[in-house]
């Protein structure tokens, strides 16, 4: 049974398996830095240790067991508080996250490429530190133990219809213990393990915790019905315990801040008792907030599928899709009731399949915005920024294709507004305003399409100097100014060699520039806008199709040959004869109903065959493009008609050939090549 | 007969799945559903009422210890640890619990462990199908535990008697209450064939140890047999004896085919034993499914040895030593805290006699 398949199944499911574990360890390593006092993240990434080690160890995958064990013991030491969490642990063991991830790529792949032996030895010395320290804290007299400063007593309750009251306070107090010390509870711990209560409880906790936070952690536990501060500052409850005696010795100065924080917060939970969601302050805006938002995989009925299988479908779903073509064309010719009733049935079956298939291909934006906080949080600790992430709109879905492109564009457009959008702290706070800057990272549904937005709080772009760097660079001429929006100002950034940066930093400086993030989204059939205002931030806009595998065409024939166009870019088909064609500078253009003059070339001639051959008087209709503010006409032969065709996704293999994009097959078999209109526009970019 | 149902428990998708897919392949079982923490767990235990749980213990939400006093305390679940072997103890501590039957997870890779999985789960599940619900947590007995001795410093000592002793389901926590009441000062040897899975018996070793007060090792092969310590046989081999009374006396580990699909098996110790020792050889058989050391028994009786079978009451599963007993191969069959006696007795006896 042990045989090939279910050992390739079983690496399929150990790599989606181990990847959602890796994330879970930088989400909560990254939520972890924002509040360092919390240890409930740290269990996350323990257990997640520990669950690929055996994983791995399953799969027989060494290297992989040993680094996840030697993870899992450092994380042992931090659960224990044999050691504190500082920003030089987390980065150690996110850097062994990264060293993670390659090993586990190599091992599943059978490679031998990743030695972790130098990670694992780091990681043994910290965990051997640590340890050292804690035998040695624990052989001294205990009278260094920083004492709790004060206790914090909670009456909880337990929703009365909730059938596992016992478990639910269990969670409960295991919540409490990551936040302080439990230091009593009545009844007795006894008692509510075994169920011996009625649905409430209280508990006192030894924490220098505000009651509001412990009171928000311990809502957010499923069917707790309600919980509140019923005492607080380490009264009658503390003193029977041992911990009095470390009390007594070292007092503690600051019993104050639990107190201001419960007089405001104490009445609040009484009132509206089961409401985790009111903010708590400061931290929970910064990073770890997205990863409570993410949508868990489990709340919905689903099941694992190999991408290789959703891509297979899909190329399948297009071959039916062109016989179904095919099946028209034959049903058209013969014209029998019978046969076209079947293939108008048939017509209808697949399309529903077709939007099906489309819809398995459909991923939320949250499978790769998820990675970002990571990346921010090491670019603004690089740069030295304090930067606020926010994500939002991570269940919006796009097709998996689109997904993967869009995310080096993104990385770009985040280091971006890291590196040049936020100003220094110092000007910020001259600017007046706060310290830490924003930047958002948020999807959004428009009609069919996905809104991607990038956006920051930071200087804004100033749009008169942009124009006037790309008039020093040739790209417009100064008195073109009243034919630009600012928006268009904007977009000459994107334009190849274009930059402003001052300097090339480490950070910007390297990797695909704004022309290439510009060229990405159009290649994916999608727009990009920015808009920015000085002083107040920029905004970008990434504006994409949900789909792209399958789209809509206009088929059109020039000198023998058939071309799909997108029928996003078609705005009119115009019959030649009725044109007001006239010829400027010896090159023919139309004049429009609204007056705008465009200039009319032969498909041929845009497409570059047969350049000088064909003139468009001999052309019989014109197709008119518009391509975000411009617009082209072009001529051509005959139209053959509309139809869905099918594109494989673009893995840059046209990517030499300019002005096409791809071919796709049609009905009859023959093969059309598909106009890419961006590529149509880019040697008219700029005036209309 | 209705298939056994199973709740397969894991916070691992992959290792739901590897077991769940080798479950389902085995005749006669069911899985009824899978949970992925001890809060889950808990909740599906109530609602589909499982005949079997396998549990793994580190979870998120809630441990598998955790999750396992609950699942004993609100059904008639008999649950089947699924444990790493870097924590025994904690294993050992969930069958103080209640759990009856432990595996160890795959961990040398599925290509060449799968089929030892997939035979160990599948064993594991039926027997604890057939525990009787109430026989999940042995009766609290008062603590008479000897007080622990420190294991003594001696020099070559060829023991005068040999006690073998077989148990399997049940087994570890019966043998902990057994080897409490035994001595070192005995010049008896006490081999043990305790059904293990791979990893375990040198943690096992240990724990009896503690308990005993005297050695126990792990048996190795030719390893020199010394009066007043323990040995327990590894997993993978069958474990033999060879020497005479009050002479040198080794032990061999022998590979060869599984008896009972079982390896080790407690009847070649037995068998071996009794040609060895002859008269100078106590059985013992403990609660366990299926009838290993039944035969052995019958030969550690045919050379005049004494022979003790724990009780149907006391005893989990009464496979083996009900095996024994209808083989009239027991002299006496006792509940379980009565077994170190017996086996004192026969020391003293044979001690008196020969």
């Amino acid at each position: 049974m042990s045989d090939g398949l279910d050992m390739a199944v079983y690496r399929e499911a150990f790599l989606s398996e181990s990847a959602e574990y890796l994330q879970g360890i930088v989400d909560a390593l990254l939520t972890l830095e924002s509040d360092p006092e919390d240890l409930e993240p740290v269990e996350a990434v323990f257990r997640a240790a520990h669950s690929l080690k055996g994983m791995s160890a399953t799969m027989g995958y060494e290297r992989t067991a040993s680094l996840t064990h030697t993870m899992e013991s450092l994380m042992d030491t931090v659960r224990k508080r044999e050691q504190p969490v500082t920003g030089d642990l987390i980065d150690l063991v996110l850097r062994a996250t990264d060293t993670l991830r390659e090993l586990i790529n190599d091992e599943a792949s059978g490679g031998c490429e990743i030695d972790p032996e130098l990670m694992v030895q780091e990681l043994r010395e910290h965990t051997d530190i640590a340890r050292s320290a804690a035998a040695a804290a624990a052989a001294a007299p205990p009278v260094e133990v920083a004492a709790p400063a004060g206790g914090v007593t909670l009456k909880v309750t337990i929703e009365p219809s909730c059938q596992l009251a016992s478990v639910r306070a269990y969670m409960v107090l295991k919540r409490l213990r990551q936040l302080g010390e439990v230091l009593s509870t009545s009844p007795s711990e006894v008692d509510i393990d075994e169920g011996q209560f009625d649905g409430s409880f209280t508990v006192t906790v030894g924490t220098d915790r505000p009651g509001a936070k412990l009171v928000d952690a311990v809502t957010q536990i499923t069917d707790v019905a309600s919980a509140e501060v019923v005492g607080e500052g380490g009264t009658a409850a503390a003193a029977s315990t041992p911990q009095a005696a470390a009390v007594d010795v070292a007092p503690e100065p600051d019993g104050s801040a639990a107190v201001d924080v419960d007089v405001a917060a104490a009445p609040e939970p009484a009132a509206v008792p089961a409401s985790p969601a009111r903010p708590a302050p400061d931290r929970d805006a910064a990073f770890g907030r997205a990863e409570k938002a993410v949508p868990k995989l489990a709340d919905t009925q689903t099941v694992r599928i190999a991408l290789t299988h959703l891509d297979t479908m899909v190329d399948v779903m297009g071959e039916l899709v062109i016989a179904r073509s095919r099946l028209e064309n034959i049903a058209e010719r013969l014209d029998l009731r019978d046969l076209n009733d079947a293939v108008s049935e048939v017509h209808r079956i697949s399309a529903e399949l077709q939007r099906e298939v489309m819809a398995t291909r459909m991923v939320p934006v949250g499978n790769i915005f998820n990675r970002f906080p990571r990346m921010v949080r090491d670019l603004a600790r690089d740069l030295g920024k304090d930067v606020s992430f926010e994500v939002d709109g991570l269940d919006i879905e796009l097709d998996r294709t689109v997904l993967d492109e869009i995310v080096e564009p993104l990385v770009h457009l985040l280091r971006n507004s890291i590196d040049h959008g936020l100003e220094p702290a110092a000007d910020r706070v001259a600017a007046g305003k706060p310290e830490r800057g924003i930047v958002r990272l948020s999807a959004a549904r428009e009609r069919d399409r996905a809104l991607v937005t990038v956006a920051d709080d930071g200087r804004g772009m100033d749009v008169e100097r942009i124009w006037s760097a790309a008039c020093d660079r040739g790209m417009v001429a100064a008195s073109q100014r009243s034919e630009f929006t600012d928006d268009e100002v904007l977009l000459l950034t994107c334009t190849p060699g274009f930059s402003t940066a001052a300097q090339a930093t480490k950070v910007s400086g390297r990797g695909v520039g704004m022309d290439v993030v510009r060229a990405k989204v159009e290649q994916l059939g999608g727009v990009l806008t920015i808009r920015s205002r000085p002083g107040s931030g920029t905004e970008f806009v990434l504006a994409l199709p949900l789909t792209l595998a399958i789209i809509q065409a206009l088929l059109v024939r020039s000198s023998g040959q058939i071309y799909a166009i997108p029928l996003g870019a078609v705005t009119e088909v115009l019959a030649y004869d009725d044109l007001p064609i006239e010829t400027v500078d010896l090159h023919p253009v139309l004049t429009l109903r609204d007056g705008r003059v465009v200039q009319l070339d032969t498909l041929d001639a845009v497409v570059g065959v047969g350049e000088e051959a064909t003139s468009p008087l001999r052309s019989r209709n014109v197709v008119l493009l518009e391509w975000g503010e411009s617009a082209r006409a072009i001529g051509v032969d005959e139209l053959v008609g509309r139809q869905e065709i099918v594109i494989k996704p673009l893995a840059g293999m046209f990517a030499g050939v300019t002005g096409l994009s791809g071919a796709t097959v049609l009905g009859d078999g023959s093969v059309a090549l598909i106009l890419d209109p961006r590529a149509l526009f880019a040697s008219v970019e700029g005036p209309r | 007969m209705p298939p056994i149902r199973v709740l397969v428990v894991d916070d691992s998708a992959l290792v739901r799945q590897i077991v769940t897919h080798v479950l389902a392949e085995a005749p006669r079982m069911e899985v009824v559903g899978t949970a992925r923490n001890g809060v889950e767990a808990v909740a599906a235990v109530r609602k589909l009422k499982p005949d079997v749980v396998t549990l793994d213990i580190q979870m998120p939400e809630m441990d598998g210890l955790e999750a396992l006093k609950h699942i004993i305390r609100d059904s008639n679940a008999r649950v089947v640890m699924l444990s790493s072997l870097d924590d025994p103890e904690t294993t050992y501590k969930a069958l103080e619990t209640g759990a009856v039957e432990f595996v160890v997870k795959p961990r040398e890779g599925l290509a060449s462990s799968m089929e030892r999985l997939s035979t160990e789960l599948v064993r594991a599940v039926r027997t604890a199908a057939g525990i009787a619900p109430e026989k999940r947590v042995a009766p609290v007995v008062p603590d008479a535990t000897v007080p622990a001795q420190p294991p003594l410093e001696r020099g070559p000592n060829d023991p005068s008697q040999l006690v073998v002793i077989a148990s399997s389901t049940g087994g570890p926590l019966a043998l902990e209450r057994v080897f409490a009441g035994l001595r070192s000062e005995a010049p008896a040897a006490y081999l043990v064939v305790q059904h293990l899975p791979a990893g375990f018996s040198q943690s096992f070793a240990s724990r009896l140890a503690r308990v005993a007060g005297f050695s126990v090792l792990e048996a190795e092969n030719g390893m020199r047999v010394r009066g007043g310590v323990g040995y327990i046989a590894p997993y993978g081999t069958h474990m033999r004896v060879t020497g005479a009374p009050g002479h040198p006396t080794t032990i061999e580990l022998v590979d060869g085919p599984t008896l009972h699909g079982l390896r080790p098996s407690a009847d070649p110790l037995f068998e071996s034993a009794a040609e060895a020792y002859g008269a100078a050889v106590t059985g013992v058989v403990l609660t366990g499914m299926g009838s290993d050391g039944a035969l052995g028994m019958v030969a550690v009786r045919e050379a005049g040895g004494v022979t003790v079978a724990q009780d149907e009451d006391s005893s989990v599963v009464w496979g083996m030593p009900g095996a024994a007993v209808r083989l009239g191969a027991a002299q006496y069959v006792v509940p379980i805290d009565r077994v170190a006696v017996e086996v004192r007795r026969s020391l003293r006896g044979s001690e008196a006699s020969s």
